[in-house]
């Protein structure tokens, strides 16, 4: 089995067919070889004869192929590490930006970067970024995807996925000589040897796929201007639920009939003679923060409504209650403490700690540029300070302009306690040197 | 790849003169080996383990209860806290134990045992780093035998024979924990608090864990994994050495129908192996994925090993041209997965324990973060783990003996480290290693080689007749 | 060598002074080829055209249950309080650990040269992706608000400009299966581009050639190509290794980085890999039993591939019994009193039918597989691998249920109950997954071609060398 005798058995190729070919028009040859171990040993003979712009064609990998072509090795698994290693860096930087930078996140007391927690998120980016560069840096350093390939319009040639065996040299190679490539592969054993002529299909898109291309291009591009246009105007029409999203909920709102009932409410009537637990006020300066007058009956569970049209604070209007100006509890220290923990829970974010109006919300808010943001008031300017208590316990039970009413979410004493912090707070920001005690002057004096 | 024959050849001179090398180096080995132990346990003794008072006041890293205790006493007697800079801890103890008794912080009881043991203790201690260091790099070559078996490996055999030795050293290994169970036998509490007769009277927990946790059933268990081992290691070595002589295909049929039962029972084994002389050390502590820690490292360090004897058998002739730069390749590689797999397991237990932060669990790990100890466990997460990583990454470093010896010495060492990590912290506050631990761990080492070199004195050291010899010769990576 | 071609051969007979065949019968290159490509290439079987309408019935039910769900909310389904994570997430589970084969056949034993992979990982890919596709859709139904599930994407959510939060293992339990899915699509897909070429040059219709051409981009079998190819397969693989594990490791951390007794366990993570890879295998066998038989495949997929899978699952069933054991063994260590608690509660509480049935299919059933007879007949391997299917299901189940339906306050205790759409919705899945499953028989080589011609025992030329000498 000499490459000679393999030549003879199965002479198909005739000279005469690559002479006939205008040389121009050949983009190289190709020949085919009986089995993986020829092909190999073709592959060497062509390399040793010099040729560099060559290629083998099998339909699997063949062990020492890259040798027996002389192909260097694919600087594939450097772009790969480089691109992990990337990923790696940028998972690590945008978990950090986003969780402990951008928009704090305090979770379970976990440190805001806490890095073994995100060891998984990181780890998984680093293997996709990873698994896409080796997949695509295959196909981009290979020049695929490639349609149109000359090798293609070769009939014998599509045998190569199945069970045959091509080798080629290119005619642009710089030692090629169509004749001497043919001899060469003939002493190689090839079974079968032929000119490769250049494509003569177009090997551009046709204009029609490109038009359509275009066309569910634009096509996909409505959906997303739709919501880019419903996002950034503003509609008439009522809103239009996809999902219900428990807007609408079956439950009857107030002042609404219901067939329930037989009187036909759905709102309940207090039954008569009776006060619901934790309704009886009998001190009206302790729960009202002012006493009601004679004409308007005190009610029981509901505390006169907030003033729409209250006049501005620190001038008292004719029709104001007639708020209480003493405090109607002891007036202790621990009293003064817990309005300091309540203030701080339920002011402090929007009011500021000091109650300046300086707020973690308020300025996220006009950071933000929320049109609808009213600031909060300033707790220390003179026209808060120039208040009753009552009326700013009543503030803290019945709200104020946009504020809303805080009595579902603070007991009485606790409302008053912050009332007794938020006089010290004014005080703090008003006081005369003479009211601080003489070793916090001192203090104070030194710092002048 | 067919028709290729390799002769072994056999020069009965070479070989006699080897066998004399052989014999001198086990001599050796095993003198320096007890010497080093015997001067470690003088050392040990003379030098006691109680430590002092050194700068905890400027260190953020300080323990909190010594820091804690400090403040009450200098308070109690009036005095600065720099007052109390060098003085020994007992003797604050003695001081606080006195003043406040019963107040002192839960913390404070744990800490006095880690800072104040007896130099006894401190070598015990070192001993026991340095005998599960041995038993695991055995434990890895066990491995590797049974699993080559199981998968009907071929292109191993030429480096088989070198963890068929490993493995079955385990046999005479076994004595080598003596030291460890007589103590605990006779009463001793030392290195197991567990058997503290004062503890197991008032803790619950130790109370609880007493059915398992006692000197008598540790000692039957102990007898068990290396009953166990012992089998398994000679089992496999005598067949494979039977079959240098015979070359009967039967015997590996019995290796490999004894390997996947082999393997079951070494898991068994070694989890509680692992349980039991390590993790027990903190009697409170408990992770159900400790033993698998142990196992992932012990791997690494097996294959470590593998790596060296056989480039130092080469360097000394007496392996050949077998084993080739193609198996190097693939025992780099394994070592390189199994090192990941080290990691994973690791931070696998570290984040759950971190996460749940649940006080009994965590115990563990505070202690080896604070006081210097925070060092020796980045130390692990980058010695052990990544820059390995990076250095083990590429398929060069993988194939070149010198860059095989220093990843291999580099993560014997960092082996070394992790059991040190994982027993020290319980009896030491400070995180240096003492002559102590360096004599006991040469010692051991010594006394470990020996016995390998004189298993291995009583064959050859390559399975020259097994059926799958050819397949091994001729292994290409692809 | 070449007396390996004479044919039958039984390749299940353990023989260390040579390797069996990976493929049987007197096979060459072409022949292969015909094999898998016969069978996109002829007619429409009528079993297929029954399976794929029952299937199809049941994938069209799921998203109409799907539908009925997000219209009417999660009450549809029995989770409550306590137990809210029910059935929907022991299904996302079951389906991720059944998807753990496929990549695992594909990578590790790629890694480990275990060149019989090459006839059946196209197949179990195939099985991941489609089991990835089931389970990812759990956990996204499960979120309540369907619609607003992109928010778990890092994209600063609604009007208060948040990100997800990434330090939540459901967060990263996104990540982690999502990559999965991905990079297995492309392993999956790039481990094909050579079969679909071959499909492309061989298909009779210009539709099929367009279509297959397509997706095959322009592969020609160059040397050149092959290089890098291999080059990228392998860094795949390597990927995809780590990546495997990382995947069960991020969703036993769903349950081990809670507090909850019987879910606190340090051994889930590689137990939960070694019960995926135990029901990922299960579900290779219960599939590829059939498949071999229907589609002709005894040659390239012998007994000995399936014998070595039935070894796989013995090895990881029994690591799941392990683990079970470190499980009891540490709660009682422990002595934690809700720990011990909440196993002696698997084991004896309400849910203890339960149990039991995961014991006796998970821990018992595939030690029948030490008998060699099982291990090769492969109508047993197929009622063991059914048993260890049941067997994983119930095992999410004990874990999710059991320690919810009974934590640390006795007075919140309830038991458990299913709802019709539950158990409808889980069954439906089934047909999601077959569906595609059929699809994928039907339209795309079953069988790595290339992969199993490079390592056939003879090549083509060889015999006919010797035949010609």
């Amino acid at each position: 089995m000499t490459p000679l005798s393999a030549t003879l058995l199965e002479p198909e190729t005739t000279q005469q067919d690559v002479a006939d070919e205008p040389s121009g028009s050949v983009c190289g040859v190709l020949a085919e070889f009986s089995g993986p171990k020829e092909l190999l040993r073709a592959a060497e003979m062509v390399r040793d004869a010099g040729y560099t712009k060559t290629d083998a064609f099998s339909p699997f990998p063949i062990h020492g192929m890259d040798d027996a072509l002389g192909i260097k090795s694919t600087i594939l698994p450097v772009i790969v590490l480089v691109v992990g290693l990337t990923g790696c860096a940028g998972g690590l930087l945008m978990q950090w930006w986003m969780n402990a930078v951008d928009y704090p996140f305090l979770i379970s007391g976990k440190p805001l970067f806490s890095l073994p927690a995100n060891i998984p998120v990181t780890f998984e980016i680093i293997v996709l970024t990873s698994a896409f560069t080796a997949f695509l840096g295959m196909l981009g350093l290979n020049g695929l995807p490639k349609p149109a390939n000359p090798l293609f319009e070769q009939e014998r040639f599509r045998g190569v996925t199945d069970n045959k065996f091509f080798m080629y040299v290119a005619a642009d190679d710089p030692k090629y000589d169509g004749q001497e490539v043919v001899e060469l592969f003939h002493r190689a054993g090839a079974t079968w040897v032929d000119d490769v002529p250049n494509s003569t299909s177009p090997s551009r898109l046709p204009g029609a796929i490109k038009m359509a291309l275009l066309v569910l291009f634009a096509i996909a591009l409505v959906p997303p201007l739709m919501i880019y246009r419903a996002r950034h105007t503003t509609s008439e029409a009522p809103r239009f639920d996809f999902f219900p999203d428990m807007d609408a909920q079956r439950y009857r709102s107030a002042q609404q009939s219901s067939d329930l009932f037989a009187d036909g409410r759905a709102m309940r009537p207090q039954v008569a003679g009776t006060i619901a637990v934790g309704d009886f006020h009998e001190n009206d300066a302790f729960f009202l923060g002012y006493i009601p007058g004679e004409d308007d009956e005190a009610p029981a569970d509901e505390p006169a409504p907030a003033d729409a049209a209250a006049p501005a604070a620190g001038a008292p209007a004719a029709n104001e209650p007639d708020y209480v100006t003493e405090f109607p509890v002891e007036v202790t220290e621990s009293l003064m403490q817990r309005g300091q923990l309540k203030f701080n829970i339920y002011c402090a974010p929007c009011h500021g700690l000091a109650g300046q109006g300086d707020g973690l919300v308020s300025l996220r808010a006009i950071e933000l540029q929320q049109p609808t943001w009213v600031p909060p008031t300033n707790l220390i300017s003179p026209p808060v300070v120039a208040q009753p208590v009552g009326k700013i316990y009543d503030t803290i039970t019945n709200g104020r302009r946009k504020m809303s009413g805080y009595a579902a979410q603070i007991p009485p004493e606790d409302r008053w306690a912050i009332v007794l912090y938020v006089r010290a707070l004014q005080k703090s920001q008003h006081a005369s040197l003479e009211e601080i005690p003489e070793d916090k002057a001192a203090v104070l004096k030194n710092q002048k | 790849m067919t028709g290729h024959h390799h002769d072994i050849s056999f020069d009965p001179e070479r070989d006699r003169s080897l066998r004399d090398k052989g014999a001198q180096y086990i001599r050796a080995s095993l003198i320096t080996g007890l010497v080093c132990l015997g001067l470690a346990l003088v050392i040990g003794l003379i030098a006691g383990g109680s430590s002092q008072i050194d700068g905890i006041f400027e260190s953020s890293t300080a323990p909190t209860a010594l820091v804690g205790v400090v403040e009450l006493v200098a308070d109690a007697e009036n005095q600065d806290v720099a007052a109390y800079e060098g003085r020994p801890i007992s003797e604050i103890a003695a001081v606080a134990e006195k003043e406040f008794g019963e107040e002192l912080p839960p913390q404070w009881e744990e800490f006095l045992h880690r800072s104040t043991g007896s130099g006894w203790q401190r070598f015990q201690a070192s001993y026991l780093v340095a005998f599960t260091f041995v038993v695991s790099l055995s434990l890895g070559g066990l491995f590797f035998v049974l699993i080559q078996h199981v998968t009907r490996a071929g292109w191993s055999v030429v480096v088989r024979r070198i963890a068929e030795i490993m493995a079955a050293t385990l046999a005479p290994l076994a004595l080598l924990s003596l030291p460890i169970i007589i103590p605990l036998l006779l009463g001793g509490h030392a290195l197991f608090e567990w058997n503290n007769p004062q503890l197991i009277e008032t803790d619950e927990l130790i109370r609880h864990k007493r059915p398992y946790l006692n000197p008598g059933f540790f000692t039957i268990r102990s007898i068990i994994y290396f009953g166990v081992w012992a089998f398994l290691g000679s089992f496999l070595l005598t067949r494979s050495r039977a079959q240098d002589k015979t070359g009967d295909v039967q015997l590996t049929h019995s290796m490999q129908s004894i390997a996947p039962v082999g393997l079951l029972a070494f898991a068994l084994t070694v989890n509680f192996f692992a349980f039991d002389y390590l993790m027990s050390l903190a009697p409170h502590w408990f992770s159900a994925i400790y033993g698998v820690y142990y196992f992932s490292g012990g791997v690494v360090g097996g294959l470590a090993m593998m790596i060296l004897a056989c480039l130092w058998l080469q360097r000394e002739g007496v392996l050949g041209d077998e084993v080739t730069t193609e198996h190097y390749h693939d025992l780099g590689k394994l070592l390189f997965g199994f090192n990941f797999f080290w990691g994973y397991i690791a931070f696998s237990q570290y984040l759950l324990i971190w996460y749940a932060n649940i006080p009994e669990e965590t115990g563990w790990f505070l202690i080896r973060q604070e006081n210097g100890w925070t060092a020796v466990s980045l130390l692990l997460l980058f010695g052990h783990l990544l820059i390995p990583f990076l250095g083990l990454i590429s398929r060069q470093s993988r194939r070149n003996p010198k860059s095989l010896i220093f990843w291999s010495c580099w993560l014997l060492v960092m082996h070394w480290v992790d059991l040190y990590w994982n027993v020290l912290p319980q009896f030491s506050v400070s995180p240096w290693p003492g002559l102590v631990d360096l004599l006991a761990l040469v010692g051991v080492c010594g006394v470990y080689v020996a016995l390998v070199l004189r298993t291995a004195s009583q064959g050859a050291w390559l399975p020259i007749r097994d059926p799958r010899l050819n397949e091994s010769l001729a292994f290409h990576n692809v | 060598m070449a007396t390996a071609l004479a044919a039958p051969v039984d390749t299940t007979i353990e023989d260390p002074t040579r390797r069996p065949p990976l493929v049987t019968g007197d096979h060459d290159y072409q022949s292969i080829t015909d094999t898998i490509h016969s069978i996109s290439e002829h007619k429409t079987p009528r079993a297929w055209y029954i399976a794929f309408a029952v299937s199809s019935t049941a994938t069209v039910t799921f998203f109409l249950l799907i539908g009925y769900l997000i219209y009417q909310g999660v009450g549809v389904w029995g989770n409550n309080n306590p137990v809210f994570w029910g059935w929907p997430i022991v299904n996302f589970v079951f389906w991720v650990g059944i998807g753990h084969a496929g990549t695992l056949i594909s990578a590790i034993l790629f890694l480990f040269r275990q060149n019989w992979r090459t006839s059946v990982n196209r197949f179990a890919e195939a099985m991941t992706i489609f089991a990835v596709v089931c389970a990812g859709i759990f956990p996204g139904i499960h979120v309540g608000r369907v619609w607003f599930a992109y928010w778990l994407a890092p994209y600063p959510a609604t009007r208060l400009d948040m990100w997800p939060n990434f330090r939540s293992p459901l967060l990263w339990d996104v990540f982690a299966v999502s990559t999965y899915a991905t990079v297995s699509l492309l392993f999956w897909y790039m481990g094909m581009i050579p079969d679909l070429a071959t499909f492309r040059d061989r298909s009779k219709s210009k539709i099929k050639q367009f279509v297959y051409g397509v997706f095959a981009l322009g592969w020609n079998g160059s040397a050149r190509h092959w290089h890098r190819y291999e080059k990228a397969y392998m860094l795949l693989a390597a990927l995809a290794t780590p990546l495997v594990l990382s995947v069960h490791t991020v969703v036993s951390f769903d349950f081990a980085v809670a507090q909850l007794p019987g879910w606190h366990a340090t051994i889930f993570p590689p137990y939960f890999v070694a019960g995926a890879v135990f029901s990922g295998f299960a579900m290779v066998i219960t599939l590829m039993v059939p498949a071999r038989k229907w589609f002709g495949l005894k040659d390239l997929v012998t007994l000995r591939h399936l014998e070595n899978m039935c070894k796989v699952i013995l090895a990881t069933g029994s690591m799941v019994g392990f683990a079970y054991a470190i499980e009891f063994f540490i709660a009682w260590y422990g002595g934690n009193p809700y720990e011990g608690f909440a196993f002696i509660n698997r084991a004896f509480g309400p849910y203890a039918w339960a149990y039991w049935t995961m014991v006796s299919c998970n821990v018992i059933a595939p030690q029948f597989f030490w008998i060699k007879k099982v291990r090769t007949t492969p109508w047993m391997m197929f009622i063991i691998c059914i048993f260890v299917n049941i067997g994983m299901w119930f095992e999410r189940f004990v874990i999710t249920v059991t320690s919810l339906s009974r934590d640390f306050l006795p007075s919140s205790w309830a038991y458990f109950k299913p709802t019709p759409i539950d158990m409808a919705m889980f069954a439906c899945s089934f047909g999601l997954f077959f569906t595609l499953f059929l699809l994928f028989c039907r339209y795309l080589p079953i069988v790595a071609m290339a992969e199993v011609k490079s390592v056939m025992p003879v090549p083509e030329s060889e015999a006919k060398n010797d035949t010609k000498a």
